[in-house]
Formats: C-alpha cells, sequence, structure tokens
C-alpha cells in the first residue's frame, strides 16, 4: 500500500499541499481531480520523492519514499510525465527501453528477458508498430502511449500519471483511460497495480475511476466513490461554474457539464 | 548498411588501420614488411634480418610506439569527454576546447611547470592534477556563466567558454614568457603538439585517462535517461546530481591528462561524436566507447598529417584539428541552426 499522511509541502516559501492524507491500494484506479493550480501535479511530484516534505510521511509498502535510494523508488513507483519537449534523437524503443534502468548493469545493457518486458509493454500500448521510428515524428497521442510503456516496463506496482490526456484527441483520451484502467484491473492475470492520475476531464474521472480524490487548495476535500465526489451541488462552487449532472435515458451513463447562458 | 556492419567492429578496424599507419609513415619511413619484421624479431628477442643495425627497432620502440599510444590515448580521452559533455550540458555542440576546459587545463599545467615541479615520475603525475583542477576551475565557471534558468544554450555555452578560454590562454602565455624556460616548445605544446618522447608521458597519463574512460563508460545510459531533463530521470532510477559531478569529473580529469602531455588540441571532441552520432545514433552507451575508438584513429591520422604535411618540420597537430574542426563547426552551426536546436 501506498500511504501519504498529513503532507505538507511546497517550493521556497509557497506552501502547495497542505496537510494532504491519501491512500493507494492495488487494485484500483483513483482520479486525483481539482481546478488548476490546486496541487495535482506537485503532489504527484511529493509522492515520486522530488519534494522534501515539510511535514508528514509518504510510505511505499511500509518504507518511507524518502528512506529510499533513486534506484529503490523506481522500482516501487513509475511516473508517466505529459508527452512534452521529448528528445528527438531517440527511437520510440529506445524511450521505452530507458523504464529499464533501475534494474541495468553498470553499462546499461539490455537482457534478452529485458528485451521481452519490453515487447510485452511495447503491444500492450500499441506501440510496437511505430518501434524504429523517431519520437519527434510521433503524434501528441502516440508519445503518450510511448510514455505508458516506458513506465510500464519498470514493472512497478504503483503507478502515477500526471494529466496523461490533456493534449489527446477525444478517441485517444477514452482509449488511455481504458488501458490505465485495465493496469488497476487486469484480465491477463498480471497482478493488479495501484493507479493515481491527475485528470482535468471530470467525465473521465466519472467513466473510469475507482475512486475520486478531490483537491482543492493544496488539501483534499473529499475523496470516495466517483458518485459521491462528482456531483454538482460540490464542484460548482470550486470550479465556479454551475454544472449539472446529465444521464442518458437509454444506458443510464451520466455526464457532467457546465451550464452556459447566452 | 548500419545493422550488417557491426559498429565496433567497424570502428576497431579503422583504429587498427591508423595506428599501422602513423607507426609507418614519418621522417624516416618504415616500410610494412620491415614494420612486421621488427615487431615479430623483438617478441623472439632477435633482430630482424632486415633491420641489421638496429635502426628500425630503436625508432619504433622508443619514438615511434610510445608517440602513437599518447596520441591514442589522448584522441580516445578527448573524443570520449566531448561525447559525454554533449550528453551532460544536452548541447551537442559542446566539446573540449570550445567550452574552455581544454584552456583551463593548459593554464593549470603550465602553472605546474612553471614552478618547477621535479622532473620525477611524481612530477610527471602531478601535472595532470594541476592540469584538472585548472579544467575543474573553468568548467564551474563557464556553466555559471552560461546558464539561463536551468538550461544552458549553445549560444551561452560557446561565448562563456570562449571568454574562459582566452583568459586562461592568455594568462598561459603570461607565464610562459615570464619563465625562462624553452619558449618554443611551450608554445609547441599549447598549439597542440607533444613536448616530450619517450614511454614517460604515455605511463604518466595512462592511469587518468584509464579511469576517466571506465566512468564515461558507465555513465551513458544515466546519460541517455537524463535527455528527457532532471526530475524524470530522477523518477527513473538515475541519482542526477551524483551523475553530473561523476561525469564532469571524468571527462574533465580526461580532458585534463591529455592536454597535459599532449598540448591544446581541439575539435576532436566536436568531430567525432558528431559524425558517429550522424551514422549509429545519439544512444551514449555505445556513442561514448565509439568515441573512444573513433578519437583515437582521427588524432593518429590527423598526427601523420601533421609530421608529414612540412615534413621534416613537425606541426603541431592541434593546428591540424583546429584547421579541419573549425569548417566543421561552422557547418554543423548552420544545420542546427535550420533544425532548431537553438
Amino acid at each position: 500500500m501506498l500511504k501519504i499522511t498529513h503532507i505538507k509541502a511546497g517550493y521556497d516559501q509557497r506552501l502547495v499541499l497542505d496537510n494532504v492524507s491519501l491512500d493507494l491500494d492495488p487494485g484500483q484506479l483513483v482520479a486525483l481531480i481539482g481546478p488548476n493550480g490546486a496541487g495535482k501535479s506537485t503532489l504527484i511530484r511529493a509522492i515520486s520523492g522530488l519534494l522534501p516534505l515539510h511535514q508528514g510521511v509518504i510510505e511505499v509498502d511500509g518504507k518511507d519514499v524518502h528512506s529510499l535510494n533513486e534506484n529503490q523508488r523506481a522500482q516501487k513507483i513509475a511516473v508517466v510525465p505529459q508527452a512534452r519537449n521529448l528528445p528527438p534523437a531517440f527511437t520510440a524503443r529506445e524511450v521505452v527501453a530507458l523504464g529499464r534502468t533501475p534494474y541495468l548493469n553498470w553499462l546499461g545493457l539490455l537482457s534478452d528477458s529485458d528485451e521481452k518486458i519490453i515487447d510485452q509493454a511495447m503491444a500492450q500500448t500499441d506501440t510496437l508498430e511505430f518501434s524504429s521510428r523517431l519520437v519527434n515524428e510521433l503524434s501528441g497521442g502516440e508519445q503518450q502511449r510511448l510514455l505508458l510503456a516506458r513506465a510500464l516496463v519498470q514493472q512497478t506496482p504503483y503507478l502515477l500519471l500526471d494529466e496523461p490526456t490533456s493534449h489527446l484527441d477525444l478517441q485517444f483520451q477514452i482509449s488511455l483511460m481504458e488501458r490505465v484502467h485495465r493496469l488497476a484491473h487486469p484480465t491477463n492475470g498480471d497482478s493488479p497495480r495501484a493507479v493515481l492520475a491527475a485528470v482535468h476531464d471530470l467525465n473521465l474521472a466519472l467513466e473510469f475511476a475507482d475512486r475520486v480524490a478531490l483537491l482543492v487548495k493544496g488539501q483534499v476535500l473529499i475523496c470516495g466513490e466517483p458518485a459521491e465526489v462528482l456531483k454538482p451541488e460540490i464542484l460548482s462552487s470550486i470550479y465556479n461554474v454551475p454544472l449539472a449532472l446529465l444521464r442518458d435515458p437509454n444506458n443510464g451513463q451520466v455526464a457532467i457539464l457546465p451550464k452556459v447562458h447566452h | 548498411m548500419k545493422k550488417v556492419l557491426n559498429p565496433f567492429l567497424l570502428c576497431a578496424l579503422v583504429l587498427l588501420i591508423a595506428m599501422i599507419l602513423n607507426i609507418m609513415i614519418g621522417s624516416a619511413a618504415i616500410p610494412l614488411k620491415t614494420l612486421f619484421e621488427v615487431i615479430s624479431a623483438a617478441f623472439g628477442g632477435t633482430r630482424a634480418a632486415s633491420d641489421p643495425n638496429g635502426t628500425f627497432s630503436t625508432i619504433l620502440f622508443s619514438l615511434r610506439l610510445p608517440h602513437m599510444a599518447l596520441m591514442l590515448l589522448v584522441g580516445a580521452g578527448l573524443a570520449g569527454s566531448g561525447a559525454a559533455y554533449q550528453g551532460l550540458f544536452r548541447n551537442p555542440l559542446a566539446d573540449p576546447y570550445l567550452i574552455g576546459v581544454a584552456s583551463g587545463a593548459g593554464l593549470g599545467a603550465v602553472a605546474a611547470m612553471s614552478i618547477h615541479w621535479p622532473f620525477t615520475t611524481l612530477g610527471l603525475m602531478a601535472i595532470p592534477l594541476a592540469a584538472f583542477f585548472g579544467a575543474v576551475a573553468a568548467v564551474a565557471v563557464v556553466s555559471l556563466m552560461a546558464r539561463v534558468g536551468k538550461t544552458i544554450p549553445t549560444t551561452s555555452l560557446i561565448l562563456a567558454g570562449v571568454v574562459v578560454s582566452s583568459f586562461c590562454t592568455a594568462l598561459s602565455s603570461l607565464l610562459m614568457i615570464n619563465s625562462s624556460g624553452d619558449l618554443r616548445r611551450a608554445l609547441v605544446w599549447l598549439l597542440g603538439g607533444a613536448t616530450q618522447t619517450g614511454w614517460a608521458p604515455v605511463l604518466a597519463v595512462l592511469p587518468y585517462i584509464l579511469i576517466g574512460m571506465v566512468i564515461l563508460l558507465a555513465v551513458g545510459n544515466p546519460l541517455n535517461v537524463m535527455q528527457f531533463g532532471d526530475e524524470q530521470a530522477s523518477q527513473l532510477g538515475i541519482p542526477v546530481t551524483r551523475v553530473r559531478w561523476l561525469t564532469i569529473a571524468a571527462a574533465t580529469l580526461t580532458t585534463a591528462a591529455a592536454v597535459a602531455y599532449a598540448g591544446v588540441i581541439g575539435f576532436v571532441g566536436l568531430v567525432v561524436p558528431h559524425i558517429l552520432r550522424l551514422i549509429w545514433g545519439g544512444d551514449y552507451r555505445k556513442l561514448i566507447p565509439l568515441s573512444f575508438l573513433g578519437g583515437a584513429s582521427l588524432l593518429l591520422l590527423t598526427d601523420v598529417v601533421a609530421r608529414s604535411i612540412m615534413a621534416p618540420q613537425e606541426v603541431p597537430v592541434g593546428i591540424i584539428t583546429s584547421l579541419m574542426g573549425a569548417p566543421f563547426f561552422l557547418w554543423l552551426l548552420r544545420r542546427s541552426r535550420s533544425q532548431n536546436y537553438w
């Protein structure tokens, strides 16, 4: 289990996370939502050990994240960043292979079993077909899937995603979230992962998350089932937009939409 | 072609040819056949029939071979350091000469020589160390001056390099004029020519360059990961700060040792990794060892040119590398601008 207990963290004098507590369990996809500047990315950076904590503790499987070195941490927690400014000189496969870094020998050479793991992850993310193309020739959606594959080959029980869908077209948003959901609920016998995904789109959270954590001004305001958290009466005031929950009469699917008055 | 030819095998073959050419060609040419006879005879402890007086044997073992070994180590070290600096600064135009490290090392070495370090083995080993401190100071100043936020843009890197380089070169010149030593020798050294013959300088640089090379081999994968930025590198398991210091230390140590005995040789660290990158890609796990092989080959061949172009007069090899490297640098600059590197 990944356990975040009363952490405070920030940059220089500015406190961004103010007393955040949150648990991540294997087999669950937790969506982290909240308005811009609420601290979603900062929380992900903090969990991955990049930020010193002013207070509180983050434990992975009973160990303080800050007591682990980079290598040990990278074997526990993988992060999928936003696909922006990727170095152009790498092929798709080379990018994915970098995820094996925590397991390599001093010369950084890949073994046959490393290659196999890379193949699997690329198959799982549908990236094999452009395996030998250069990263800068790929679309945003393809790059994002590569970064997901890179995180998968780290073979960590915990996976953090920082707004993985924000630059993607609609169909890619859905398919990426489906893949991520499957990582928490694998059907192929893999062990289920604990996934935390910061998402912008409330409807993706509603559709795919097992639990939703609402982060506002550096505090987790509420964390629970999607239907409990994603209520117009809670969110309207936080996002400063009147919202409505619409239900499709045919299949019962719900969506949150802003009420816009012209 | 890229897949059929093993890059390491190919580069090793080129190196072997460069080594043989480097030994054969010179003020007294050693024919290939004689060369092999002399070497095989020496292994048997006898004298070759084609070398009755032992002249070739003497030239070979006390002049050509040590000189070749020195050039090999220096070329390998400079090119490997160049590749490492490029990865570290995430800038394809970094080179030990252009970023001022070589001149800093030069200043350190001149300072050490001018206070008359004892001409013993220990003294010989101490000159690379003095060069190392000069080089470290140059790296520190250049990276501090060139930093804009968290990145080091090419323009400011090169400008800072030029400034530090000019300053160090001026100071070195001042020290040399002030000292009573052989000015011409010092000038040759500053222009990138080896001034000592025999095995002593080879043995003096060997440990530094070997240690540097082993460390540079180990930072190949970390440098790959660091191309994605410090945060992602850390999340992928790289202790970024430690790797950065280790890389700087290794590349700078190697450069300093090379400069201390072969003089200030420019552009090898730029040209070699660049050509290799164009052919086999930018994977530092491959690029660094290939740069060792390629840098050694290039410097050995350039050294042949330097020794024969105005024979019997020997031109410092650094002059030739700069004559070839400067236009190459201009071409790269234009190319990289059209590709929006900066």
